[in-house]
Protein backbone atom coordinates (compact mmCIF):
# COMPACT_ATOMS: atom_id res chain seq x y z
CA UNK A 1 0.00 0.00 0.00
CA UNK A 2 1.78 3.02 -1.38
CA UNK A 3 1.57 6.29 1.27
CA UNK A 4 -1.02 8.38 -0.21
CA UNK A 5 -3.34 4.96 -0.10
CA UNK A 6 -2.59 5.08 3.52
CA UNK A 7 -3.49 8.24 4.16
CA UNK A 8 -6.75 8.18 1.91
CA UNK A 9 -7.23 5.32 4.09
CA UNK A 10 -6.79 6.70 7.08
CA UNK A 11 -9.06 9.46 6.50
CA UNK A 12 -12.07 7.05 5.10
CA UNK A 13 -11.94 5.05 8.23
CA UNK A 14 -12.39 7.81 10.56
CA UNK A 15 -15.63 9.18 8.43
CA UNK A 16 -18.90 8.05 10.17
CA UNK A 17 -20.58 8.34 6.51
CA UNK A 18 -22.26 6.49 4.22
CA UNK A 19 -20.13 4.43 2.19
CA UNK A 20 -21.02 6.25 -0.93
CA UNK A 21 -20.71 9.73 0.97
CA UNK A 22 -17.13 8.46 2.12
CA UNK A 23 -16.21 7.17 -1.29
CA UNK A 24 -16.80 10.71 -2.56
CA UNK A 25 -14.63 12.21 -0.05
CA UNK A 26 -11.85 10.35 -0.82
CA UNK A 27 -12.32 10.62 -4.44
CA UNK A 28 -11.73 14.43 -3.97
CA UNK A 29 -8.82 14.13 -1.42
CA UNK A 30 -7.06 12.11 -3.95
CA UNK A 31 -7.88 14.05 -7.39
CA UNK A 32 -6.49 17.17 -5.42
CA UNK A 33 -2.98 14.52 -4.10
CA UNK A 34 -2.69 13.21 -7.53
CA UNK A 35 -3.18 17.16 -9.11
CA UNK A 36 -0.47 18.50 -5.94
CA UNK A 37 1.57 15.80 -6.75
CA UNK A 38 1.48 16.51 -10.79
CA UNK A 39 2.16 20.09 -9.92
CA UNK A 40 5.66 19.75 -7.74
CA UNK A 41 6.36 17.65 -10.85
CA UNK A 42 6.21 19.81 -13.33
CA UNK A 43 8.01 22.34 -11.00
CA UNK A 44 11.12 20.10 -10.95
CA UNK A 45 10.39 17.77 -8.16
CA UNK A 46 11.73 14.47 -7.94
CA UNK A 47 8.12 12.12 -8.12
CA UNK A 48 9.26 9.72 -4.66
CA UNK A 49 9.25 13.75 -2.94
CA UNK A 50 6.27 15.28 -4.81
CA UNK A 51 4.28 12.42 -3.60
CA UNK A 52 6.16 12.61 -0.31
CA UNK A 53 5.31 17.02 0.66
CA UNK A 54 1.74 16.29 -1.37
CA UNK A 55 0.64 14.27 1.35
CA UNK A 56 2.42 16.21 3.79
CA UNK A 57 0.62 19.53 2.93
CA UNK A 58 -2.66 17.67 3.31
CA UNK A 59 -2.07 17.40 7.30
CA UNK A 60 -2.84 14.95 10.05
CA UNK A 61 -5.25 12.61 8.48
CA UNK A 62 -7.00 12.38 11.19
CA UNK A 63 -7.44 16.10 12.38
CA UNK A 64 -8.12 16.42 8.58
CA UNK A 65 -11.58 13.69 8.35
CA UNK A 66 -12.03 15.26 11.67
CA UNK A 67 -12.99 18.51 10.39
CA UNK A 68 -14.42 16.93 7.31
CA UNK A 69 -16.90 15.31 10.04
CA UNK A 70 -17.53 18.49 11.37
CA UNK A 71 -18.48 20.49 8.43
CA UNK A 72 -21.33 18.10 7.69
CA UNK A 73 -22.42 18.41 11.00
CA UNK A 74 -26.03 20.24 11.14
CA UNK A 75 -29.13 20.41 13.29
CA UNK A 76 -31.08 18.56 10.81
CA UNK A 77 -28.45 16.00 11.03
CA UNK A 78 -29.72 15.32 14.92
CA UNK A 79 -33.42 14.84 13.80
CA UNK A 80 -31.81 12.24 11.09
CA UNK A 81 -30.13 10.57 13.91
CA UNK A 82 -32.81 10.33 16.03
CA UNK A 83 -35.28 8.66 13.28
CA UNK A 84 -32.39 6.50 12.48
CA UNK A 85 -31.40 5.51 16.45
CA UNK A 86 -34.93 4.53 16.98
CA UNK A 87 -35.08 2.30 13.21
CA UNK A 88 -31.52 0.48 13.80
CA UNK A 89 -33.21 -0.03 17.69
CA UNK A 90 -36.54 -1.21 16.48
CA UNK A 91 -35.12 -3.65 14.16
CA UNK A 92 -31.76 -4.36 16.03
CA UNK A 93 -33.86 -4.46 18.74
CA UNK A 94 -35.95 -7.41 17.20
CA UNK A 95 -33.36 -9.35 15.86
CA UNK A 96 -31.90 -9.19 19.08
CA UNK A 97 -34.96 -11.10 20.88
CA UNK A 98 -35.33 -13.72 18.05
CA UNK A 99 -31.38 -14.53 19.30
CA UNK A 100 -32.81 -14.01 22.37
CA UNK A 101 -35.84 -16.02 22.91
CA UNK A 102 -34.01 -19.02 20.76
CA UNK A 103 -30.72 -18.95 23.56
CA UNK A 104 -33.45 -18.86 26.39
CA UNK A 105 -35.10 -21.84 25.46
CA UNK A 106 -31.69 -23.69 24.84
CA UNK A 107 -31.57 -22.56 28.48
CA UNK A 108 -34.60 -23.23 29.30
CA UNK A 109 -34.06 -26.64 28.15
CA UNK A 110 -30.94 -27.52 29.65
CA UNK A 111 -32.48 -26.13 32.97
CA UNK A 112 -34.96 -28.28 32.35
CA UNK A 113 -32.71 -31.78 31.56
CA UNK A 114 -30.92 -30.55 34.88
CA UNK A 115 -33.81 -30.27 36.56
CA UNK A 116 -35.13 -33.69 35.55
CA UNK A 117 -31.99 -35.31 36.68
CA UNK A 118 -31.11 -33.49 39.73
CA UNK A 119 -35.07 -34.54 40.54
CA UNK A 120 -33.90 -38.01 41.29
CA UNK A 121 -31.22 -37.45 43.40
CA UNK A 122 -33.49 -35.26 45.78
CA UNK A 123 -35.80 -35.85 48.22
CA UNK A 124 -39.34 -36.52 47.70
CA UNK A 125 -40.23 -33.16 48.35
CA UNK A 126 -38.13 -31.32 46.39
CA UNK A 127 -39.10 -31.99 42.97
CA UNK A 128 -42.64 -30.19 43.81
CA UNK A 129 -40.64 -26.98 44.78
CA UNK A 130 -38.69 -26.94 42.16
CA UNK A 131 -41.89 -27.08 39.67
CA UNK A 132 -43.10 -24.14 41.72
CA UNK A 133 -40.57 -22.07 40.04
CA UNK A 134 -41.48 -22.46 36.57
CA UNK A 135 -42.81 -18.85 36.83
CA UNK A 136 -39.63 -17.41 37.82
CA UNK A 137 -37.98 -19.57 34.93
CA UNK A 138 -39.83 -18.23 32.41
CA UNK A 139 -39.46 -14.87 33.68
CA UNK A 140 -35.57 -15.35 33.66
CA UNK A 141 -35.82 -16.66 30.05
CA UNK A 142 -37.21 -13.21 29.44
CA UNK A 143 -35.40 -11.30 30.83
CA UNK A 144 -32.30 -12.89 29.23
CA UNK A 145 -34.05 -12.85 25.63
CA UNK A 146 -34.70 -8.86 26.39
CA UNK A 147 -31.25 -8.59 27.48
CA UNK A 148 -29.90 -9.90 24.49
CA UNK A 149 -32.43 -7.57 22.53
CA UNK A 150 -30.99 -4.43 24.29
CA UNK A 151 -27.14 -5.64 23.84
CA UNK A 152 -28.35 -5.82 20.08
CA UNK A 153 -29.84 -2.43 20.09
CA UNK A 154 -27.15 -0.88 21.60
CA UNK A 155 -24.34 -2.13 19.84
CA UNK A 156 -25.68 -1.16 16.55
CA UNK A 157 -27.71 2.06 17.18
CA UNK A 158 -24.27 4.05 17.48
CA UNK A 159 -23.32 3.35 14.47
CA UNK A 160 -26.43 4.28 12.40
CA UNK A 161 -26.66 6.93 15.06
CA UNK A 162 -22.82 8.50 14.37
CA UNK A 163 -23.59 8.02 10.59
CA UNK A 164 -26.93 10.09 9.92
CA UNK A 165 -25.32 12.64 12.41
CA UNK A 166 -21.86 12.95 11.27
CA UNK A 167 -20.23 12.76 14.47
CA UNK A 168 -17.78 10.40 16.10
CA UNK A 169 -18.90 6.90 17.18
CA UNK A 170 -17.83 8.09 20.59
CA UNK A 171 -20.28 10.63 20.27
CA UNK A 172 -22.81 8.69 19.45
CA UNK A 173 -21.54 5.93 21.78
CA UNK A 174 -22.24 7.82 24.70
CA UNK A 175 -25.85 9.45 23.29
CA UNK A 176 -26.95 6.00 22.30
CA UNK A 177 -25.84 4.52 25.66
CA UNK A 178 -27.70 7.35 27.86
CA UNK A 179 -30.76 6.96 25.69
CA UNK A 180 -31.20 3.44 25.64
CA UNK A 181 -30.47 3.00 29.19
CA UNK A 182 -33.16 5.43 30.11
CA UNK A 183 -35.63 3.64 28.34
CA UNK A 184 -34.70 0.02 29.70
CA UNK A 185 -34.97 1.81 32.71
CA UNK A 186 -38.21 3.06 32.09
CA UNK A 187 -39.42 -0.07 30.37
CA UNK A 188 -37.96 -2.72 33.08
CA UNK A 189 -38.72 -0.33 36.73
CA UNK A 190 -41.35 1.99 35.38
CA UNK A 191 -43.20 1.05 32.52
CA UNK A 192 -44.51 -2.61 33.53
CA UNK A 193 -47.09 -2.23 35.60
CA UNK A 194 -47.42 -5.61 37.53
CA UNK A 195 -46.52 -6.69 40.81
CA UNK A 196 -43.21 -7.87 40.21
CA UNK A 197 -40.74 -10.95 41.93
CA UNK A 198 -36.76 -10.22 43.00
CA UNK A 199 -35.50 -12.12 40.26
CA UNK A 200 -37.46 -10.26 37.85
CA UNK A 201 -36.92 -6.29 39.07
CA UNK A 202 -33.03 -7.67 39.53
CA UNK A 203 -33.26 -8.46 35.58
CA UNK A 204 -35.05 -5.60 34.15
CA UNK A 205 -32.62 -3.47 36.41
CA UNK A 206 -29.80 -4.84 34.28
CA UNK A 207 -31.43 -3.88 31.13
CA UNK A 208 -29.28 -0.83 30.89
CA UNK A 209 -26.72 -2.38 31.77
CA UNK A 210 -27.03 -4.37 28.58
CA UNK A 211 -27.94 -1.59 26.25
CA UNK A 212 -25.18 0.42 27.55
CA UNK A 213 -22.60 -2.86 27.30
CA UNK A 214 -23.88 -2.98 23.82
CA UNK A 215 -23.16 0.49 22.50
CA UNK A 216 -19.65 0.45 24.51
CA UNK A 217 -18.83 -2.75 22.32
CA UNK A 218 -20.09 -0.73 19.07
CA UNK A 219 -16.68 -0.58 17.51
CA UNK A 220 -15.80 -3.63 18.03
CA UNK A 221 -16.34 -6.54 14.97
CA UNK A 222 -19.16 -9.32 16.97
CA UNK A 223 -16.98 -12.23 15.89
CA UNK A 224 -13.90 -10.56 17.06
CA UNK A 225 -14.31 -10.70 20.52
CA UNK A 226 -14.78 -14.18 20.60
CA UNK A 227 -11.70 -15.54 18.99
CA UNK A 228 -8.98 -17.47 19.76
CA UNK A 229 -8.95 -18.18 23.44
CA UNK A 230 -11.60 -15.45 24.32
CA UNK A 231 -14.03 -17.86 22.87
CA UNK A 232 -13.54 -20.16 26.19
CA UNK A 233 -14.86 -17.20 28.22
CA UNK A 234 -18.00 -18.21 27.11
CA UNK A 235 -18.53 -21.23 28.57
CA UNK A 236 -18.55 -20.04 32.14
CA UNK A 237 -20.97 -17.21 31.18
CA UNK A 238 -23.12 -20.45 29.56
CA UNK A 239 -22.71 -22.39 32.88
CA UNK A 240 -23.48 -19.40 34.92
CA UNK A 241 -26.59 -18.74 32.49
CA UNK A 242 -27.68 -22.34 32.55
CA UNK A 243 -27.27 -22.59 36.85
CA UNK A 244 -29.37 -20.03 36.73
CA UNK A 245 -31.75 -21.32 34.79
CA UNK A 246 -32.25 -24.56 36.89
CA UNK A 247 -31.78 -22.77 39.65
CA UNK A 248 -34.91 -20.95 38.37
CA UNK A 249 -36.94 -23.74 37.86
CA UNK A 250 -37.60 -25.99 34.80
CA UNK A 251 -39.24 -24.97 31.23
CA UNK A 252 -39.40 -28.42 29.72
CA UNK A 253 -41.32 -29.31 32.84
CA UNK A 254 -44.07 -26.72 31.93
CA UNK A 255 -46.40 -28.96 29.58
CA UNK A 256 -46.37 -31.71 32.23
CA UNK A 257 -46.76 -29.10 34.43
CA UNK A 258 -49.59 -27.77 32.77
CA UNK A 259 -51.25 -31.16 32.47
CA UNK A 260 -50.67 -31.73 36.09
CA UNK A 261 -52.47 -28.07 36.88
CA UNK A 262 -55.46 -28.83 34.93
CA UNK A 263 -55.88 -31.95 37.24
CA UNK A 264 -54.65 -30.35 40.36
CA UNK A 265 -56.82 -27.57 39.61
CA UNK A 266 -60.00 -29.94 39.70
CA UNK A 267 -58.47 -31.29 42.60
CA UNK A 268 -58.75 -28.03 43.92
CA UNK A 269 -62.21 -27.28 43.16
CA UNK A 270 -63.26 -30.11 44.37
CA UNK A 271 -61.35 -29.59 47.81
CA UNK A 272 -63.23 -25.99 47.96
CA UNK A 273 -66.76 -28.38 47.56
CA UNK A 274 -66.85 -28.33 51.11
CA UNK A 275 -67.00 -25.01 51.33
CA UNK A 276 -69.48 -25.51 49.14
CA UNK A 277 -68.39 -24.11 45.92
CA UNK A 278 -68.43 -27.38 43.45
CA UNK A 279 -68.16 -30.65 44.25
CA UNK A 280 -67.90 -31.98 40.78
CA UNK A 281 -67.23 -31.04 37.54
CA UNK A 282 -70.44 -30.56 35.39
CA UNK A 283 -70.51 -31.71 31.52
CA UNK A 284 -69.25 -27.99 30.06
CA UNK A 285 -68.26 -27.09 26.30
CA UNK A 286 -64.41 -26.65 26.75
CA UNK A 287 -64.53 -23.54 24.67
CA UNK A 288 -66.57 -21.82 27.31
CA UNK A 289 -63.81 -18.80 27.92
CA UNK A 290 -63.55 -15.68 30.03
CA UNK A 291 -62.44 -13.35 27.41
CA UNK A 292 -61.74 -10.33 29.52
CA UNK A 293 -58.75 -8.72 31.19
CA UNK A 294 -58.44 -8.49 34.13
CA UNK A 295 -60.02 -4.91 34.75
CA UNK A 296 -62.45 -3.67 36.13
CA UNK A 297 -64.69 -4.71 33.50
CA UNK A 298 -64.77 -8.67 33.00
CA UNK A 299 -66.98 -10.50 29.92
CA UNK A 300 -68.02 -14.20 30.14
CA UNK A 301 -68.80 -15.81 26.50
CA UNK A 302 -71.29 -18.86 26.97
CA UNK A 303 -71.25 -21.07 24.38
CA UNK A 304 -73.80 -23.15 25.72
CA UNK A 305 -77.22 -23.70 27.80
CA UNK A 306 -77.00 -24.49 31.62
CA UNK A 307 -80.16 -26.44 31.24
CA UNK A 308 -81.43 -27.18 34.36
CA UNK A 309 -79.59 -25.04 36.45
CA UNK A 310 -81.01 -22.72 39.02
CA UNK A 311 -79.46 -19.97 40.76
CA UNK A 312 -77.03 -19.00 38.47
CA UNK A 313 -74.18 -16.84 40.04
CA UNK A 314 -71.12 -15.01 38.67
CA UNK A 315 -68.58 -15.03 41.43
CA UNK A 316 -64.94 -14.20 41.77
CA UNK A 317 -62.56 -15.22 43.84
CA UNK A 318 -59.28 -14.86 44.77
CA UNK A 319 -56.14 -16.32 46.50
CA UNK A 320 -53.39 -13.63 47.99
CA UNK A 321 -50.29 -15.98 47.23
CA UNK A 322 -46.75 -14.71 46.18
CA UNK A 323 -45.01 -17.82 45.62
CA UNK A 324 -48.10 -18.37 42.88
CA UNK A 325 -48.06 -22.45 43.30
CA UNK A 326 -50.60 -24.34 41.19
CA UNK A 327 -53.66 -25.53 42.86
CA UNK A 328 -54.41 -26.83 45.32
CA UNK A 329 -52.45 -24.35 47.93
CA UNK A 330 -54.07 -21.59 46.05
CA UNK A 331 -57.26 -22.62 46.37
CA UNK A 332 -57.14 -23.35 49.71
CA UNK A 333 -56.05 -19.94 50.49
CA UNK A 334 -59.03 -18.30 48.50
CA UNK A 335 -61.62 -16.50 49.13
CA UNK A 336 -65.02 -15.25 48.09
CA UNK A 337 -64.80 -11.76 46.94
CA UNK A 338 -68.00 -11.13 45.10
CA UNK A 339 -71.14 -13.06 44.35
CA UNK A 340 -73.33 -11.73 41.66
CA UNK A 341 -76.51 -13.33 40.43
CA UNK A 342 -77.18 -13.77 36.76
CA UNK A 343 -80.15 -12.59 35.60
CA UNK A 344 -81.53 -15.85 33.27
CA UNK A 345 -82.22 -12.99 30.06
CA UNK A 346 -78.56 -12.68 29.92
CA UNK A 347 -77.84 -16.01 29.46
CA UNK A 348 -79.87 -15.95 25.77
CA UNK A 349 -77.45 -13.27 25.34
CA UNK A 350 -74.76 -15.67 25.65
CA UNK A 351 -72.46 -12.99 27.30
CA UNK A 352 -72.20 -11.82 30.65
CA UNK A 353 -70.48 -8.74 31.50
CA UNK A 354 -70.00 -7.98 34.53
CA UNK A 355 -68.52 -4.78 36.24
CA UNK A 356 -66.15 -5.90 38.99
CA UNK A 357 -63.95 -3.16 40.90
CA UNK A 358 -60.12 -4.95 40.74
CA UNK A 359 -58.98 -1.61 41.39
CA UNK A 360 -59.24 -1.57 45.11
CA UNK A 361 -57.76 -5.32 45.54
CA UNK A 362 -54.27 -4.40 46.46
CA UNK A 363 -53.07 -7.68 47.27
CA UNK A 364 -51.00 -9.95 45.35
CA UNK A 365 -52.28 -13.35 44.15
CA UNK A 366 -54.66 -14.91 42.07
CA UNK A 367 -58.69 -14.34 40.69
CA UNK A 368 -60.77 -16.94 39.68
CA UNK A 369 -63.66 -16.10 37.64
CA UNK A 370 -66.66 -18.38 37.49
CA UNK A 371 -70.25 -19.02 36.88
CA UNK A 372 -71.42 -21.98 39.23
CA UNK A 373 -75.49 -23.08 39.18
CA UNK A 374 -77.60 -25.04 40.70
CA UNK A 375 -78.18 -28.56 39.54
CA UNK A 376 -81.54 -30.47 40.07
CA UNK A 377 -80.22 -32.37 42.69
CA UNK A 378 -79.62 -29.27 44.67
CA UNK A 379 -75.56 -29.18 44.41
CA UNK A 380 -73.98 -26.32 42.91
CA UNK A 381 -71.79 -26.96 40.65
CA UNK A 382 -69.25 -24.92 38.33
CA UNK A 383 -70.35 -24.01 35.29
CA UNK A 384 -67.47 -22.58 33.29
CA UNK A 385 -64.28 -23.99 32.77
CA UNK A 386 -62.70 -22.00 35.83
CA UNK A 387 -60.31 -19.56 34.71
CA UNK A 388 -57.04 -18.60 36.55
CA UNK A 389 -55.61 -15.54 36.10
CA UNK A 390 -53.04 -13.18 37.67
CA UNK A 391 -54.10 -9.89 38.68
CA UNK A 392 -52.18 -7.01 37.54
CA UNK A 393 -51.75 -4.62 40.25
CA UNK A 394 -50.43 -1.06 39.49
CA UNK A 395 -47.16 -1.80 41.05
CA UNK A 396 -43.95 -1.07 38.92
CA UNK A 397 -41.06 -2.36 39.58
CA UNK A 398 -39.96 0.90 41.17
CA UNK A 399 -42.79 0.99 43.64
CA UNK A 400 -42.48 -2.86 44.55
CA UNK A 401 -38.97 -1.79 45.24
CA UNK A 402 -39.62 1.11 47.40
CA UNK A 403 -42.44 -1.21 48.96
CA UNK A 404 -39.57 -3.00 50.64
CA UNK B 1 -2.00 31.34 4.30
CA UNK B 2 -1.16 33.48 7.29
CA UNK B 3 -2.45 31.32 10.85
CA UNK B 4 -3.32 34.87 11.73
CA UNK B 5 -6.51 34.54 13.97
CA UNK B 6 -7.52 37.70 11.81
CA UNK B 7 -7.62 35.65 8.74
CA UNK B 8 -8.59 32.48 10.11
CA UNK B 9 -12.53 33.19 9.70
CA UNK B 10 -12.02 34.38 6.46
CA UNK B 11 -11.84 30.86 4.44
CA UNK B 12 -16.23 30.76 3.38
CA UNK B 13 -15.30 34.74 2.03
CA UNK B 14 -12.48 33.65 0.33
CA UNK B 15 -13.46 30.55 -1.39
CA UNK B 16 -17.12 32.03 -1.68
CA UNK B 17 -15.14 34.86 -3.63
CA UNK B 18 -13.40 32.72 -6.55
CA UNK B 19 -16.54 30.68 -6.95
CA UNK B 20 -18.14 34.04 -7.52
CA UNK B 21 -18.40 33.68 -11.45
CA UNK B 22 -17.19 30.38 -12.46
CA UNK B 23 -17.00 26.19 -11.45
CA UNK B 24 -13.90 24.80 -9.82
CA UNK B 25 -12.86 22.06 -7.91
CA UNK B 26 -11.02 21.62 -4.83
CA UNK B 27 -7.23 21.68 -5.78
CA UNK B 28 -8.01 24.83 -8.63
CA UNK B 29 -9.74 26.64 -5.55
CA UNK B 30 -6.90 26.66 -3.95
CA UNK B 31 -4.56 28.08 -7.01
CA UNK B 32 -6.97 30.70 -7.35
CA UNK B 33 -7.19 31.68 -4.12
CA UNK B 34 -3.11 31.82 -3.87
CA UNK B 35 -2.71 33.74 -7.10
CA UNK B 36 -5.50 35.57 -6.75
CA UNK B 37 -4.56 37.09 -3.17
CA UNK B 38 -0.81 37.27 -4.54
CA UNK B 39 0.39 34.72 -2.17
CA UNK B 40 -1.04 36.21 0.20
CA UNK B 41 -3.05 33.68 1.49
CA UNK B 42 -2.33 29.96 0.53
CA UNK B 43 -5.02 27.95 2.13
CA UNK B 44 -3.70 24.44 3.65
CA UNK B 45 -6.08 21.35 1.92
CA UNK B 46 -6.49 20.63 5.93
CA UNK B 47 -9.06 24.00 6.52
CA UNK B 48 -10.01 24.00 2.52
CA UNK B 49 -11.92 20.95 1.98
CA UNK B 50 -13.66 21.35 5.42
CA UNK B 51 -14.51 24.68 4.77
CA UNK B 52 -15.80 23.78 1.34
CA UNK B 53 -18.13 20.54 2.54
CA UNK B 54 -19.37 23.02 5.23
CA UNK B 55 -20.72 25.23 3.17
CA UNK B 56 -21.99 22.61 0.72
CA UNK B 57 -23.68 21.62 4.05
CA UNK B 58 -25.03 25.08 4.53
CA UNK B 59 -26.34 24.98 0.79
CA UNK B 60 -24.06 28.05 -0.29
CA UNK B 61 -21.95 26.08 -2.68
CA UNK B 62 -23.46 22.97 -4.88
CA UNK B 63 -20.90 20.25 -6.10
CA UNK B 64 -21.19 18.20 -8.64
CA UNK B 65 -18.55 15.24 -10.26
CA UNK B 66 -17.36 16.16 -13.63
CA UNK B 67 -14.31 15.16 -16.27
CA UNK B 68 -11.86 17.75 -15.59
CA UNK B 69 -9.80 19.48 -18.16
CA UNK B 70 -7.19 17.17 -17.28
CA UNK B 71 -9.14 14.12 -17.86
CA UNK B 72 -9.93 12.23 -14.41
CA UNK B 73 -13.22 13.32 -12.60
CA UNK B 74 -13.15 15.91 -10.25
CA UNK B 75 -15.95 17.38 -7.91
CA UNK B 76 -16.77 20.79 -8.90
CA UNK B 77 -18.48 23.69 -6.68
CA UNK B 78 -20.93 26.26 -8.14
CA UNK B 79 -22.07 28.81 -6.00
CA UNK B 80 -26.08 29.07 -5.53
CA UNK B 81 -28.37 31.82 -4.42
CA UNK B 82 -27.62 31.63 -0.87
CA UNK B 83 -24.09 31.39 -1.58
CA UNK B 84 -24.28 34.62 -3.23
CA UNK B 85 -26.21 36.23 -0.37
CA UNK B 86 -23.97 35.08 2.22
CA UNK B 87 -20.96 35.94 0.03
CA UNK B 88 -22.75 39.91 0.39
CA UNK B 89 -22.88 39.62 3.96
CA UNK B 90 -19.34 38.66 4.17
CA UNK B 91 -17.79 41.23 1.96
CA UNK B 92 -20.31 43.54 4.07
CA UNK B 93 -18.44 42.20 7.32
CA UNK B 94 -14.90 42.05 6.00
CA UNK B 95 -15.19 46.03 4.60
CA UNK B 96 -16.23 47.01 7.81
CA UNK B 97 -13.82 45.32 9.96
CA UNK B 98 -11.26 46.63 7.55
CA UNK B 99 -12.44 50.02 7.46
CA UNK B 100 -12.63 49.66 11.54
CA UNK B 101 -8.92 48.63 12.17
CA UNK B 102 -7.82 50.87 9.26
CA UNK B 103 -9.18 54.03 11.08
CA UNK B 104 -8.10 52.75 14.43
CA UNK B 105 -4.19 51.92 13.31
CA UNK B 106 -4.74 55.45 11.57
CA UNK B 107 -5.85 57.25 14.87
CA UNK B 108 -3.01 55.86 16.96
CA UNK B 109 -0.17 56.48 14.59
CA UNK B 110 -1.66 60.10 14.38
CA UNK B 111 -1.21 60.38 18.76
CA UNK B 112 2.13 59.27 18.28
Amino acid sequence: MSDSERFLREVGDRLPFDPSITADVVAELEGHLEDSTNALIDAGVGPHEARRRAIQSMGDPAALADEIRRAHQTPERLLAAAGAGAWTAGLEGLRGLVIGTIVSMVLGVLGSIAVMLLREHLPSAAPAELDLSDGSANTLMTVVALAIAAYYAGRRVPQAVARASRRSLGWARAATGFVLATVALYIGLFGIRSEQSLETVVGFATLPLWATLGAWHAHRPMRARFRGRKRFLLLPAVATVAAIAVLGGSFIVIDETRVVMWADRFAGWEAVGSADLVRARPPLDPQSRWLGPNTREVTVTVLWEPVGYTDLRFEYWSAADLSEPGPPRVVTTAERRAVIPIDADVWAEREVTIQVDLSTYREIGKVYVLITGLSPAGDRYLLNDPVVDRITLEHTAMEWILAR
Amino acid sequence: MPSSPLVKGTMPLLILSVLKDTELYGYEIAQRITSGSGSLFSPSEGALYPALHRLEAEGALQATWRESDRGPRRRYYRITQRGLGQLARHEQDWRRISRGITRLTASQEADV
